[in-house]
């Protein structure tokens, strides 16, 4: 059981990186990742989102949208609204947890609150919990893969922030500077990333 | 004014948002109406893809409901009689992995496909990825074979063990059903016994009785009696060694002491591995047993040795209970059935299988053998003995521990006494390891096995290829070989069968599976010891009637040990060694515990004085540890010397 | 603007995807297969134009307050039924794009346009608008899609080529570093024909048509 969870993890954060694999999350990736602390900041608040909408969304669709009966058939099937019950519920969600955080959680607004907004209505978030359905994970597994997939955004954002970092001294060909550089860049590290396969089924394989 | 603002700030938005929702929901659910059945004749259509993509020679299909068994979810008839094909799954890591089966009408295998499954990518998803060549492999072994098919049969794919067997038991249920709608066999319907309740279990191992439930005997958990004699014993064991809870074991007997049935309760062991311990497959075994003696011919399961093992022994724990309860029980008294082991294993816990060879077995080794006949032998460490009819020679299958557990080796020796073939056997060693012994086609394990064709007598690991980087398993296997050769020894030369050398097994070297008090009663026999005051450096000390000493001291031993090297020095009354005995269980495994090698602490029988120690020789590979007890056994001499000679 | 110059703005002079840097997600991960790229654009652009009509229909009805939640119900809605139509007449596609479907709904093209065009203008005028950026999102994901099937696989819209069945593919184009390889190419290609025709535009990563402009970009948020 543990090495299932253990595996779902970690092939999210490499295997399945959310931003340089699955392409979710582009904007602000390539929007928040110039500055290393905006980038960490960035990061928790979307490990926090999806975490957060994984544990509301997965409940909402299995109880309420596909639910089973014990011999594993549809009690209803109302998967069709999954889109929009979705992202309102996340949309809601966050805005309700951004009120809070700014009314009793000042600190954690003024680093977090910030990039809400910019994650509500971002692939990342979305995607996260209709890919939980859509893989099949019980609850503990899809808060694992949410997880995972918040931990892999950070990465993937902190190494990031270093190569631009180091773009900024480069002198790209003029047509190539600002956003074209950025994403050669991007390509460079995705590439690296392709290193991570058949590393997880390696490691945990033998289990 | 104030109704106006309430109506603009307040009322309105929520008025406005849940008119469009409520739009939408209707547009959504009128577009859903529209689409459903056409999705779903989508979703039919494409398993009939499925269907026909493995048996491409059917023009349709009709669907035979009527089945029993277990496991399947659609049984297919061709229209036009090209075969049968047949879905079914098996339970594997996340949930079902479902096979799609084509069978010609005698039951022939004609393709395999997996279909969408939840298992981990990577793994299991191997098996529906067209493009990936080991999910290919498994999914073409299939092809051309008939019946229940084993792990053996096909090539399941390494380190996928989970969904890979997953796949198998979902291709043997096809079969099974097959053989069901096809054929007209018997249905093979698969009882859920993980799922019954614990009066269901009894029931089920006790048919017909009434069951009270009575003082649990010393070793169970729990016991039942039955009004005709028959009991319900519960057992527990540890199992796997990592396992966080014990395995429960139920034991039903007969009332003629026969067991009728065991259910095992495996769910602390590890998912799909440990947990062979509780499949039929394996528990069907102990049916019919009668008496300890009858374990014998109970063989455990490779690959979940220590689960079953496990089992093996909780079931021996019931029937020893048993034995107490109704002491008069043919159970007692049974001796070994007949014709079951062809060796005798040594006396030891330390438990090496005795096997069956056939013919093809011995062969492999030596060629030339002919009508191969068992052979009984005494020497610890072997599994089985064949002599050839036509005197070509001798097969004898020895093992030794490797790093997990026992490394089982064929050995084909010549009349004279040397090698002719080698052949390694399944093992549950490090796969990329130990595990390259029995891999087919391994160049490195071909040429360990080939470079002691030849050798007679004692080989030393010099002698021949190791593998590289598998130094454990490649001493084990040697150590196996040379239990071979001295077996040889034994039944073709009549020489005395020899003890165990190695860590493990033989009677009276073994003083790590001694109790405290019979290891000081080996290193000072015929002495009665009481225990005396510890001198300084010393953390016990005990003084024979006789003037001997048995005195105990500790070392770290390995620096990252997780408890000292408990170590104990036997002193005659002239202040010789009599013997050094040493727990070693926090060193490290296979490595640190070489320091309780027999061959080790030999070397100090007989030493007098700390200058004495100048000549034992620390074990390379094991150096801190073997150290460590050099160190103990110095600080024994030094009290020894200052306060207790007398 | 008349009609007409509404329509041609999202095609070339405002792109959303090579101009106003919106909807980089989709374009990078369906561009593998141009016959992909088509039918992302083209699901887009139905939600696109539907939404765009709705919203402006509605845009005198819904408050400001709760403007972005009433969007993201239409849009959502509409892009439910683009699901839904697609799992039942087009199920390669929905194989294909697979989670990318429903997160059209999360697209900021959509999203910005409602917000910058369909709720200041008339319907037609916001149907025009829908239309002719969905189309220039369709243009560049198909010609995105085209580069990288050609290089990648030798193949246009599953068809070979026939001048490159021999030659070795640079399958790298089909990877996700690929995507944004081209991705970049491309845009720096833009970029140097603006230079020289002097049409240079400002490019700030997808804030342009965020509506989290104002939030964050007051807070620095974005670069």
């Amino acid at each position: 059981m543990a090495a299932r969870l253990a595996a779902i993890f970690f092939t999210m954060i490499l295997v399945d990186n959310y931003v340089l694999v699955k392409f979710l999350g582009i904007c602000p990736f390539l929007g928040v990742s110039k500055k290393l602390n905006s980038a960490v900041g960035m990061s928790c608040a979307v490990i926090f989102v999806m975490t957060l909408a994984t544990a509301v969304t997965w409940p909402i669709q299995n109880f309420l949208l596909t639910p089973v009966d014990e011999a594993g058939n549809l009690k209803w099937d109302l998967g069709y609204l999954q889109t929009i019950v979705f992202i309102l519920v996340i949309a809601v969600l966050v805005q309700l947890v951004e009120i809070v955080m700014k009314k009793y959680m000042l600190p954690l607004h003024k680093a977090l609150g910030v990039y809400l907004p910019l994650i509500t209505t971002n692939c990342a978030v979305l995607g996260v919990t209709v890919l939980n359905i859509d893989n099949g994970y019980n609850f503990v597994e899809s808060i694992v893969c949410a997880l995972g997939a918040g931990f892999g955004f950070m990465l993937a954002m902190v190494i990031f922030s270093g190569v631009r970092k180091r773009l900024e001294e480069a002198q790209p060909p003029k047509c190539f500077e600002g956003l074209p550089i950025t994403l050669v860049a991007a390509s460079a590290t995705a590439l690296s990333f392709g290193g991570f396969g058949g590393l997880i089924e390696n490691i945990f394989g033998a289990i | 004014m104030k109704n106006n603002n309430t109506w603009e700030n307040f009322l309105k938005p929520v008025v406005v948002l849940v008119v469009i929702c409520l739009v939408a929901s209707a547009a959504l659910a009128g577009t859903n109406q529209l689409t459903a059945p056409i999705i779903a004749e989508q979703e039919a259509a494409a398993a009939n893809a499925a269907y026909l993509e493995v048996l491409p020679e059917a023009d349709g299909f009709e669907e035979i409901t009527d089945f029993q068994s277990s496991n399947v979810t659609k049984a297919l008839k061709a229209t036009n009689d090209a075969g049968w094909v047949i879905q079914a799954y098996g339970k594997g890591f996340g949930g079902d992995v479902p096979a799609v089966v084509a069978f010609d009408n005698e039951g022939t295998i004609l393709k395999v496909k997996f279909m969408e499954n939840s298992e981990t990518a990577g793994f299991g998803q191997k098996l529906v990825d067209p493009n990936d060549a080991d999910g290919q492999k498994l999914a073409e072994s299939f092809v051309g074979k008939q019946g229940n098919l084993e792990t053996g049969d096909v090539d399941m794919i390494s380190g996928v063990t989970v969904s890979s067997k997953a796949a198998l038991d979902a291709v043997n249920s096809a079969v099974n059903c097959f053989n069901e709608v096809a054929l007209g066999q018997e249905a093979t319907i698969e009882v859920d016994t993980s799922a019954m309740t614990p009066e269901e279990v009894r029931a089920m191992l006790a048919p017909g009785a009434t069951l009270t439930q009575i003082d649990a005997q010393e070793g169970t958990t729990e016991v039942w009696q039955g009004d005709d004699g028959s009991y319900v014993i519960y057992t527990e064991d540890m199992g796997w060694e990592y396992a966080p809870s014990p395995m429960t074991v139920v034991t039903g007997f007969a009332a003629d002491g026969t067991i009728t049935g065991v259910w095992v309760d495996a769910s602390s062991q590890t998912p799909g591995i440990g947990d062979q311990a509780a499949k039929a497959d394996y528990l069907d075994q102990y049916k019919g047993v009668l008496g300890e003696a009858g374990l014998d011919g109970v063989d455990t399961v490779s690959g979940a040795t220590q689960s079953t093992r496990g089992v093996k022994k909780a079931v021996r724990k019931a029937i020893q209970a048993y034995v107490a309860l109704v002491p008069d029980s043919p159970a007692a008294t049974a001796v070994a059935p007949e014709g079951g082991d062809e060796s005798e294993a040594a006396s030891e816990p330390a438990a090496v299988e005795t096997v069956t060879l056939t013919e093809e077995d011995c062969k492999a080794v030596l060629p030339e053998g002919e009508g191969f006949e068992v052979v009984g032998s005494t020497t610890s460490g072997v599994q089985a003995a064949m002599k050839a009819g036509n005197d070509a020679g001798w097969v004898i299958q020895a093992s030794a521990k490797g790093f997990a557990d026992q490394v089982p080796v064929l050995v084909g020796i010549d009349a004279n006494g040397a090698i002719v073939n080698v052949k390694f056997l399944q093992n549950s060693e490090t796969a990329g390891f130990g595990a390259k012994l029995y891999e087919e086609g391994n160049a490195e394990a071909e040429a360990f096995a080939g470079s002691f064709a030849g050798k007679s007598g004692e080989v030393a690991i010099g002698d021949v290829e190791a593998i590289a980087g598998a130094t454990i398993s490649s001493e084990a296997v040697v150590e196996a070989v040379n239990t071979a050769l001295s077996c040889y020894n034994e039944v073709a030369l009549g020489q005395a069968p020899a003890a165990e050398e190695g860590a493990e097994g033989g009677e009276g070297t073994d003083l790590s599976t001694m109790s405290a008090e019979e290891a000081r009663a080996a290193l000072a026999p015929g002495a009665t010891l009481t225990q005396i005051d510890a001198p300084e450096g010393l953390t016990e000390a005990w003084q024979g009637d006789d003037g001997s000493y048995v005195l105990y001291a500790e070392d770290k031993g390995y620096e990252y040990s997780t408890a000292p090297l408990n170590v104990a020095v036997g002193f005659d009354a002239n202040g010789a060694i009599t013997g050094v005995w040493v727990d070693v269980s926090g060193q490290t495994p296979g490595i640190g515990d070489k320091a309780a090698d027999a061959e080790f602490l030999g070397q100090f029988t007989g030493i007098t004085d700390e200058a004495g120690l100048d000549g034992v020789d620390t074990v390379a590979s094991a150096t801190q540890s073997t150290r460590g007890v050099k160190k103990a056994v110095r600080k024994c001499i030094q009290a020894y010397a200052a306060g207790l000679a007398s | 603007m008349s009609k007409f110059q509404i329509f041609t703005n999202g095609l070339v002079k405002e792109n959303p995807v090579l101009r106003l840097v919106l909807g980089t997600c989709p374009t990078l991960a369906v561009t593998t297969m141009a016959f992909n790229g088509l039918g992302m654009g083209i699901a887009a652009t139905f939600v696109l134009f539907c939404s765009n009509i709705a919203i402006s229909l509605l845009r005198n009805v819904i408050p400001d307050k709760v403007r972005l939640p009433a969007y993201i119900t239409v849009i959502a809605t509409f892009v439910s039924i683009v699901q839904m139509l697609v799992k039942a007449y087009v199920p390669a596609l929905d194989k294909s794009l697979g989670v990318f479907l429903p997160l059209i709904v999360v697209n900021c093209i959509i999203l910005g346009r409602a917000e910058m065009f369909a709720s200041k203008n008339k319907p037609l005028d916001s149907a025009l608008d829908g239309l002719g950026m969905g189309l220039g999102f369709t243009l560049t994901l198909v010609l995105m899609g085209s580069i990288r099937e050609i290089m990648g696989s030798g193949t246009w819209f599953g068809m070979t080529i026939p001048f490159l069945a021999d030659v070795d593919k640079f399958t790298f184009m089909t990877t996700p570093a690929g995507g944004f390889f081209t991705f970049g190419c491309l845009m720096a290609l833009v970029i140097f024909i603006e230079n020289k025709t002097g049409n240079k535009k400002e490019r700030s990563i997808g804030c342009e048509g965020c509506p989290s402009k104002s939030v964050c970009g007051a807070k620095g948020g974005c670069e």
